[in-house]
């Protein structure tokens, strides 16, 4: 999932923004093609209650600060995810604490904000609460690059375009969250060769 | 299964969603679209790559930053409506969530600066943590790392609480918002006139970064719009730790022997209009008694915000 989509109105994502520099409104282009993705993203990090404001705030500020987008760059996931990030960034704590707490209890608050209670119970499986455990202790940045990989599907060159570092910065990072998620993992796991993830990420 | 299968495995149920949770926030964009802009003028890098280079250039109004200093009030900042740009920044934050700590959270503060005899290499953060409370302080000592946690007996100083709620209380309107800074009950603003006592004032209360509520570090960006002199530059220079900044500017009109004649930048970040920093420069050449001569442009002081966060306890970063 590298490109981006053209979708009916046939305009990739740069002549979107060009376009929208003199006619505002056509930059709802955007938000239509990235929102329910970002929104998603914004939803399995934080919880539902978060993610409604989240994406209406990364694409209010992506469009007033849309005059300093790079129109070379024809594909503009990457741009939002690194304003999504951010917004995220600013609520580590609750992050944290979430992860915390299924790491603690097996239940998970995040998952909890949209299940439906009638119907079915979170049930966690085994693994979760280690790996929440792992994820809770990650600096900020290396879990950002781990998730944008693992949940939000962005190549390395997205992550770094995202995030604003260097590709060799992408990969440390990555492996070096790996590397802890393994190891809370437990030594049960087998281990894939780093080259397999590279092809499927470029 | 290897860890990154893992890893998706965990919340692999959150949903997409629905169209009623999307049309809100399609709403808010359009309603932002609908309004008039403020027209700033800024250099663009235009990628020389044929088709995108044209297309830019038809779009849009490419200029030149003229040269000179950072900072130097002799060089030709673009100036655009300060009033406008200062509400779109109010506009921008206003509408996060406030958060207000319990008593005995911790606000973790890191910034790193240089002054005039700074040393020369990378400036080195520098953190430290303020129950909220005001009854503890903590850093960590130089060398060692370790921190260092001790109680605050009979400061005069505001408690992170007092300031918070203080900056609670302000008016929202920016005349009265000034005249309450004026009262001197949370903030002393310094300075020979009226309107470099007021810039003082409410840019102390944003350049240290004391923890408020987003909507009224919006309305202080709006109370340094109606200070006569405040200028604002968008520069291609970047900050002490090398970020772009949008700085917004007042030059000292008099020369004081006390404090000479500077000007003064409150640094933003041009896409969110978050705090980044402050800048104090040189506005004339000078001697301050005792210390070495200035010229103008020198760069006096330079901050970086890096962080303020509610943290559990001292020595949590997050």
């Amino acid at each position: 999932m590298t490109g981006p989509p053209t979708g009916e109105s046939g305009a990739g994502d740069a002549e979107v923004v060009r376009r929208s520099l003199e006619l505002p409104e056509t930059f709802a282009l955007l938000y239509d093609r990235y929102a329910p993705d970002i929104h998603r993203y914004a939803t399995r990090r934080l919880g539902e209650g978060s993610a409604d404001d989240l994406t209406a705030e990364t694409f209010l500020i992506a469009f007033r600060s849309r005059t300093h987008y790079d129109l070379a760059r024809d594909n503009a996931r990457p741009w939002l995810y690194g304003i999504a990030a951010n917004l995220i960034g600013k609520q580590r704590r609750s992050e944290v604490r979430a992860l915390r707490a299924l790491a603690r209890t097996g239940t998970d608050p995040v998952a909890e904000s949209w299940t439906d209670r009638a119907d079915s119970r979170v049930v966690a499986e085994a693994a979760h609460g280690p790996l929440a455990g792992a994820l809770a202790r990650l600096s900020a940045g290396d879990r950002h690059v781990l998730l944008l990989i693992a949940w939000a599907d962005l190549s390395y060159q997205e992550v770094a375009d995202a995030l604003g570092i260097p590709l060799g910065t992408v990969r440390s990072r990555l492996n070096r969250a790996r590397r802890k998620v393994r190891s809370a993992l437990g030594a049960d796991l087998t281990f894939v060769h780093d080259a397999s993830e590279a092809v499927s990420h470029g | 299964m290897d860890e990154m299968t893992t890893v998706r495995t965990l919340r692999s149920d959150a949903p997409t969603p629905e169209r009623a949770a999307l049309v809100a926030g399609r709403d808010r964009l359009l309603a932002v679209a609908a309004k008039p802009e403020p027209r700033i003028r800024i250099a663009r890098k235009v990628a020389v790559s044929g088709g995108v280079a044209a297309v830019a250039a038809t779009a849009f109004t490419v200029v030149q930053l003229t040269g000179g200093t950072i900072g130097t009030p002799g060089s030709e900042p673009q100036l655009s409506n300060v009033a406008q740009v200062l509400e779109t920044a109010a506009a921008a934050i206003e509408d996060r969530p406030a958060h207000e700590p319990a008593p005995h959270d911790w606000i973790y503060y890191n910034s790193a600066s240089t002054g005039a005899a700074g040393k020369p290499g990378k400036p080195h953060p520098f953190g430290t943590w303020s129950r909220y409370d005001g009854k503890k302080y903590a850093e960590r000592l130089p060398g060692s790392g370790k921190l260092q946690i001790s109680n605050i007996i009979d400061s005069p100083a505001l408690t992170p609480r007092e300031f918070y709620e203080g900056l609670q209380d302000l008016p929202t309107e920016p005349e009265a918002l000034l005249a309450e800074l004026r009262k001197g009950e949370l903030v002393r603003g310094k300075g020979a006139t009226q309107g470099e006592r007021d810039f003082d004032a409410v840019s102390g209360l944003i350049i240290w970064s004391y923890l408020k509520p987003p909507a009224v570090q919006a309305n202080l960006y709006r109370a340094l719009a109606v200070i006569p002199g405040v200028e604002i530059a968008d520069h291609p220079a970047d900050d002490l730790l090398g970020r772009k900044v949008l700085s917004v500017a007042f030059t000292d009109t008099e020369f004081k022997m006390s404090r000479g004649q500077n000007t003064h930048e409150v640094l933003l970040d041009p896409s969110t209009y978050d705090y980044l920093g402050y800048r104090l420069v040189a506005a004339v050449d000078y001697t301050p008694p005792k210390e070495r001569p200035y010229d103008k442009g020198d760069v006096l002081l330079n901050l970086a915000w890096i962080a303020t966060e509610v943290v559990d306890k001292p020595g949590q970063t997050s």
